[in-house]
């Protein structure tokens, strides 16, 4: 995977136009100005957002222009529906891209507190009640264990794309396609069900720890720049 | 054969049973009825198939040459120097609880601090939501305070079944919970100090930022007012 988009940088950066730039820095192409021009633009905002670089494999916490953390990415594909006899065809993404997130982990996967109803409200001065004592021999109530952040969750982004952000690959082998596929079709000759249909998506294959901590930034309005810039 | 060394007896060839190879033969037809099946099946799913991923630059616009494109990659560099913060800012990380004061680009402290819960709360009474998270972005140190007393909101009271008392109520007043200082970051978001020093480290916070007692003091001493503070 990695060598075949390294291989595409390359072909690219042979093929467009560049300029001179100084050493140690990715050569000066269309794209990489492209990038730049976007990047300036979210820096200018308050807020903060994703810097996702496939040729270094990256994904960059930023504001301001400014890196705040980064998370290693160990693979990322592209992921579609297609019927398994078809032979899969790459996925081309046009680079640079600005991706936003539509609906995400951040903005769907929380508890929430609803009381039935309310008690009027003790005043500063009045004495705590006493707990009623529990009598004995009743068992200690275990407390509801608060459920781990995900590892693996979907991002939908606008344009209708798909982001998958996860610590262990799906199982995509002819074989495991062929199953699902005769799953499915099972669940649509006998149950009715619809195949289900995806838009084209991107895998990011990232550690477990990472996968939870990025959870809770992929919410509503969250922009994702998109490059490969290899610096 | 010979039986008891008599007059040879003669056999009769019993019919063969060929139960065994019928069993195999219809086995097999199952073998080919399923696997056929299985074929028609399949080419009504959709699976997901994981494919490569093949990076492609945008074109080049006409007539842009290389000392146009330096100029348009100087200026959106100088754009971005800009943007970043100069001197001294506050890095939040949310999910490791982890404040980090830096200065010219270095970490000068590092501080164990609590987050919001990211959780829901809903007043039965109207419906009215309220989100328990620490706001993500870029905020900024507006206002410092020595002895902050904390005006309970609606929120601090529903959330202990209680109804609130009417607005400006002396219940409301709580001149304990925010520690000894409050910097304040606008739209009622606070790094405060706390009562509960064993939940630093964890997201328990209704959305401010809770601090040890030292390091509090440190930033309060130490940190100017319009100091930018980044929360991701």
């Amino acid at each position: 995977m990695r060598t075949s988009i390294t291989t595409c940088l390359w072909a690219l950066a042979c093929t467009f136009t560049s300029a001179s730039s100084p050493a140690g820095e990715p050569p000066l192409t269309f794209g990489r100005v492209a990038s730049l021009e976007l990047e300036a633009a979210l820096a200018k905002k308050p807020s903060i957002y994703l810097k996702l670089d496939l040729a270094r494999q990256v994904l960059e916490i930023k504001a301001r222009g400014m890196v705040l953390d980064k998370v290693p990415v160990k693979a990322c594909q592209g992921a579609a529906r297609q019927a398994f006899y078809v032979k899969p065809q790459p996925m081309e993404l046009r680079l640079p891209v600005l991706w936003e997130v539509v609906t995400g982990p951040g903005d769907t996967d929380r508890e929430v507190i609803a009381p039935a109803t309310l008690r009027p409200a003790r005043r500063g001065d009045e004495e705590e009640e006493e707990p009623t004592p529990i009598p004995k021999g009743t068992p200690t109530p275990t407390p509801t264990p608060k459920p781990e952040t995900p590892s693996r969750y979907r991002v939908e982004l606008a344009g209708n794309v798909v982001l998958w952000v996860t610590d262990r690959l799906p199982a995509a082998s002819l074989w495991d396609r062929f199953r699902q596929a005769v799953r499915e079709g099972w669940a649509h000759v006998f149950r009715g069900e619809e195949p289900p249909q995806e838009p084209p998506g991107v895998v990011l294959l990232v550690d477990t720890e990472d996968a939870r901590r990025l959870h809770h930034l992929f919410r509503q309005g969250m922009q994702l720049l998109v490059v490969a810039e290899g610096s | 054969m010979i039986a008891n060394g008599s007059e040879p007896i003669l056999e009769v060839p019993r019919p063969r049973r060929c139960w065994g190879r019928w069993l195999v033969v219809l086995l097999a037809c199952l073998a080919v009825v399923g696997a056929l099946s299985a074929v028609v099946l399949a080419r009504l799913g959709n699976p997901l198939t994981l494919v490569p991923l093949v990076a492609v630059s945008q074109a080049s616009p006409e007539g842009l040459d290389a000392k146009k494109l330096a100029l348009r990659a100087e200026k959106a560099q100088a754009a971005l120097e800009r943007a970043a913060p100069q001197g001294m800012y506050i890095v939040v990380d949310t999910y490791r609880n982890k404040l980090r004061l830096v200065e010219q680009g270095k970490v000068v402290r590092e501080a164990l601090c609590s987050t919001g819960t990211g959780i829901v709360l809903i007043d039965p009474r109207n419906k009215r939501k309220w989100v328990f998270d620490t706001p993500l972005g870029e905020r900024v140190i507006e206002r410092k305070q020595k002895n902050p007393v904390w005006m309970k909101p609606d929120w601090a009271f529903i959330e202990e079944g209680e109804e609130p008392p009417p607005p400006g109520s002396p219940d409301r007043v709580d001149p304990y919970s925010l520690g000894d200082y409050g910097l304040y970051m606008g739209d009622g978001y606070i790094i405060h100090g706390t009562l509960f020093k064993s939940l630093l480290g964890r997201r328990v916070t209704h959305g401010c930022i809770r601090l040890g007692d030292e390091d509090l003091a440190y930033l309060y001493h130490n940190v100017p007012l319009g100091t930018r503070v980044y929360l991701y």
